[in-house]
This record gives structure tokens, C-alpha cells and sequence, in this order.
């Protein structure tokens, strides 16, 4: 008699664990009221009240996405960047670490910075870039760990933008929701201001896996319905 | 007790044949929550023909799957359901009724209850208020209990085997739930740019994923 109780744990465990999977996958719990472009949705709504203490995460990644990022969060600096939030920075080349380095002096919030490794070098044959691959995955991992300690129990919010690693950093925000049964991650991804017609690659991987999804041109709503418009906001 | 003695070659329909002890009055309450699968699919029936809204078929398709999968668990299993006083069941050993392990009617609760809530709390284009949320899903919930304990009274099938029936189908409720919004509902869509399945069933306002 003794398999049948643990089966029936087992399942017991499955079905928690499926369920989770259900509520943290934006993709199954479509919206049927409010998905227009009104401001309404309760991830989006930020007054300055509610983000005491905000754990901010971006990450920057090469060239333009940067230059976007730092534009993004110029404009919201009066919201995100108080003096109260703390900003986890992930850069994985060293432009990006340099200009962000020259900005954050004229923050007035906690700067930290971690580094996500490339997971593959240019020209690099099969059996190196598996193991830059591993080393990567595992590193970033850790460094998703830490950032989540920071955010437990406090207001916190995950920008990101058009990067690759982006993909990776979500899967790895998204297992941990899942694992951990009670915590969230808010994930807003921003599409790039040069995608007019189609989405970038990240962008089509992230719309099934972010939490809040905003595209920069109106034409992107039609064939992507779950996104949001807010005009340009970089 | 008195014996029924059949004439030769005739059964019972097993799907609405249910023993009680006679006088029994919760024996007899249970044997009307042991029809609370068929009165269900019925009632998807009703939602059919009024609304004639593809997420009845979607969820038929999906209990009587369920079913299959039951059938198909109870010849795998083999486990034997208890004797009723000494008696058992009208069918020879040999037949799907006298097998026990999983119960197809706690099985079938199981899916009717994660495949209702989850579609309700995440899915349903309708407004609900909260409260009358919380309301339905603690009666659904009720209901299968309900059902559950009956088949453990009427001594139909031991308490594991309903235990198990009961999480199966509530583990299948929700991979089938996953896979309508993703693949079954996108194809339907699809579909009904063919005239005679759109005449067959309608879309009622297309959620957007």
C-alpha cells in the first residue's frame, strides 16, 4: 500500500508545481478586460509613493540597446531613481559599464554592478564555446540568485530591453518564481524604437515569457495583441 | 437484501446503475452525486446548443479524453474494487466495471474541477465579480468532494484508489487547460476561416494572446 501514498504525494507536488507554472506564464492568463492602451494595467501604474525602497534591475547590453536603456531611464528618473531605490546594473561589455559608471554619478540612488559574461567569443570552435556557454548560464544564474535576495519583500521591477542575454536572465527570473512558490518577478520589456513592423528575436521569445510587454509603435499591436502602447518612450 | 436475478444476456448500463442499501437516505443522496458526471456533461450540452461556443466543445473533448484515459489506466492497473457485503458487482470479474483503480468518477471531478477554476480565475472574457469567484470555486470544489466521499459510502472503490483518481484528473485538468491556449485554441481560430466549421461553431469574442 505504501506506492500509493507516495504517488499520491508525487502528484500532489506535480499539480502545485503546474498550477504555478499556469500563474507565472503571462501567456496563459490573458487579459479580457483592460488590454487597450490605457494606463491601467496595475504593473504600470507607479506613483512615487509605491516604489520607496524600489529594486530596479536593467541590463545593458551592446551599443544601441544601452544608449536606449539610459535614455528610458533618464525619463522616468523622477519615479525609479529616488533616493530610496537601489539600481542592480548587468553590463557584459565594458562601453556600456563605462558610460553607465559616467551617469551614475549624477544618481541619487545605490548603484551596483554585476558582469554577464558573452556566452560564446567570436570564432570560438564547438567544444570551447560549450563550456563559455555553461560558465555563462551557471555565472548569470548565481547573479539572478542574488539579485532576487535583494528583491524579496520589497517594491522591485526587471527593465529590460533588446539584448540576448535578456532571454536568459528572464528563463532563469521565471524558474525561480516557479521553484520558490511565492515570489514574483515584474518583468517589463521594452522593444526597441527601430522595430517598426517586426519584433526582434529576443522580443518574440520574451512575449510569451514577460510580464508586461510594450512596443514604441502602434503598428506592432496588431499582429502582437498582448502588447502595450505608450507612445515613444525612449 | 434481496438479489436481482437478470434474464439471460442482459446488463445493466453501467454508466447509471447504482447499488444502495435500501432505506438508507445519505445512500441515497450519494447515489444522486454518483450521476454528477453525467449531469454535468449534460449541462456542457445545454451551454452547447444555446451558445453554440467553441469552449464547450473544448471542454468536452477534454473530459471524455479524460475518460479514455481512465479505461485505458483501469486495464494497466487491475486493482479490484471492494465487495459490497459480500456481493460483488453484476459483471463478471473479467469486465472494466468490476476493476477499481482509478476511480473514473473521482477522476472526473478532478478535471472538472482544476479545468473550471483555472479557466475562470485566468481565462474567462466575462466579468465576474471577485467575491462570486471565490464563491463558484469553493462550490466546485464542494461538489467534487462531495462526490468523492459518495464513492467511498457506497463502497465502490477503496479510499486510495479514489485519492488517486481525484489527482490525476486534476493534473490532467491543467496540461489539457495549457494546451487548449496554446495550441488548440490558435487552430480553431484558424479554422473557422472554413465556412462550414464556422457554421458549425462560433468564436465568441476572440481572446487575444
Amino acid at each position: 500500500m505504501n506506492w500509493v501514498v507516495l504517488g499520491s504525494l508525487l502528484l500532489f507536488i506535480a499539480s502545485v508545481y503546474t498550477l504555478r507554472l499556469i500563474l507565472i506564464i503571462p501567456c496563459f492568463t490573458a487579459a479580457s478586460e483592460s488590454n487597450k492602451d490605457g494606463k491601467d494595467s496595475s504593473l504600470l501604474k507607479l506613483k512615487q509613493e509605491d516604489v520607496r525602497g524600489l529594486q530596479l534591475f536593467i541590463f545593458l547590453g551592446s551599443g544601441g540597446h544601452t544608449g536606449e536603456m539610459l535614455r528610458l531611464l533618464q525619463n522616468y528618473k523622477n519615479i525609479l531613481l529616488n533616493k530610496d531605490t537601489t539600481l542592480h546594473v548587468g553590463y557584459s561589455d565594458n562601453e556600456s559599464l563605462k558610460k553607465m559608471k559616467k551617469l551614475s554619478d549624477a544618481f541619487e540612488c545605490k548603484v551596483k554592478f554585476y558582469e554577464f559574461k558573452k556566452a560564446r567569443e567570436v570564432g570560438a570552435n564547438v567544444k570551447s564555446s560549450l563550456k563559455t556557454i555553461i560558465v555563462t548560464l551557471l555565472a548569470s544564474l548565481m547573479h539572478v540568485v542574488n539579485i532576487k535576495l535583494h528583491m524579496l519583500n520589497k517594491p522591485h521591477l526587471v527593465l529590460l530591453n533588446g539584448p540576448g542575454t535578456c532571454c536568459i536572465i528572464t528563463t532563469w527570473f521565471k524558474l525561480i518564481d516557479l521553484l520558490c512558490l511565492f515570489t514574483s518577478s515584474n518583468i517589463i520589456y521594452v522593444e526597441s524604437l527601430a522595430r517598426i513592423k517586426t519584433l526582434s528575436l529576443t522580443g518574440k521569445i520574451l512575449y510569451w515569457l514577460a510580464d508586461e510587454f510594450v512596443v514604441q509603435w502602434k503598428d506592432l499591436q496588431t499582429p502582437y495583441p498582448r502588447s502595450k502602447h505608450f507612445g515613444i518612450l525612449v | 437484501m434481496n438479489l436481482i436475478r437478470l434474464p439471460e444476456g442482459v446488463i445493466p448500463f453501467d454508466e447509471t446503475y447504482i447499488l444502495y442499501k435500501e432505506g438508507d437516505l445519505m445512500g441515497g443522496v450519494c447515489c444522486i452525486l454518483a450521476l454528477a458526471p453525467i449531469l454535468i456533461l449534460q449541462s456542457y450540452l445545454t451551454w452547447f446548443i444555446i451558445d453554440r461556443d467553441v469552449e464547450s466543445l473544448y471542454v468536452v473533448v477534454g473530459q471524455l479524453s479524460n475518460e479514455v484515459l481512465n479505461k485505458i489506466l483501469k486495464r494497466v492497473f487491475k486493482h479490484t474494487r471492494p465487495m459490497q457485503d459480500g456481493l460483488t458487482m453484476i459483471n463478471s470479474n473479467d469486465s472494466i466495471l468490476s476493476f477499481g483503480m482509478p476511480s473514473a468518477h473521482c477522476q472526473f471531478m478532478g478535471f472538472f474541477t482544476s479545468y473550471i477554476i483555472v479557466n475562470m480565475w485566468c481565462r474567462w472574457r466575462y466579468k465576474i465579480e471577485k467575491r462570486d469567484k471565490l464563491l463558484y470555486s469553493i462550490l466546485i470544489v464542494l461538489l467534487s468532494l462531495s462526490v468523492c466521499i459518495s464513492r467511498w459510502y457506497l463502497q465502490y472503490h477503496h479510499w486510495d484508489q479514489i485519492i488517486i483518481g481525484y489527482e490525476i484528473g486534476m493534473f490532467v485538468g491543467m496540461w489539457y487547460y495549457m494546451s487548449v491556449v496554446v495550441l488548440i485554441a490558435p487552430l480553431s481560430i484558424h479554422l473557422t476561416h472554413y465556412p462550414f466549421v464556422s457554421y458549425c461553431f462560433e468564436i465568441l469574442h476572440i481572446l487575444k494572446v
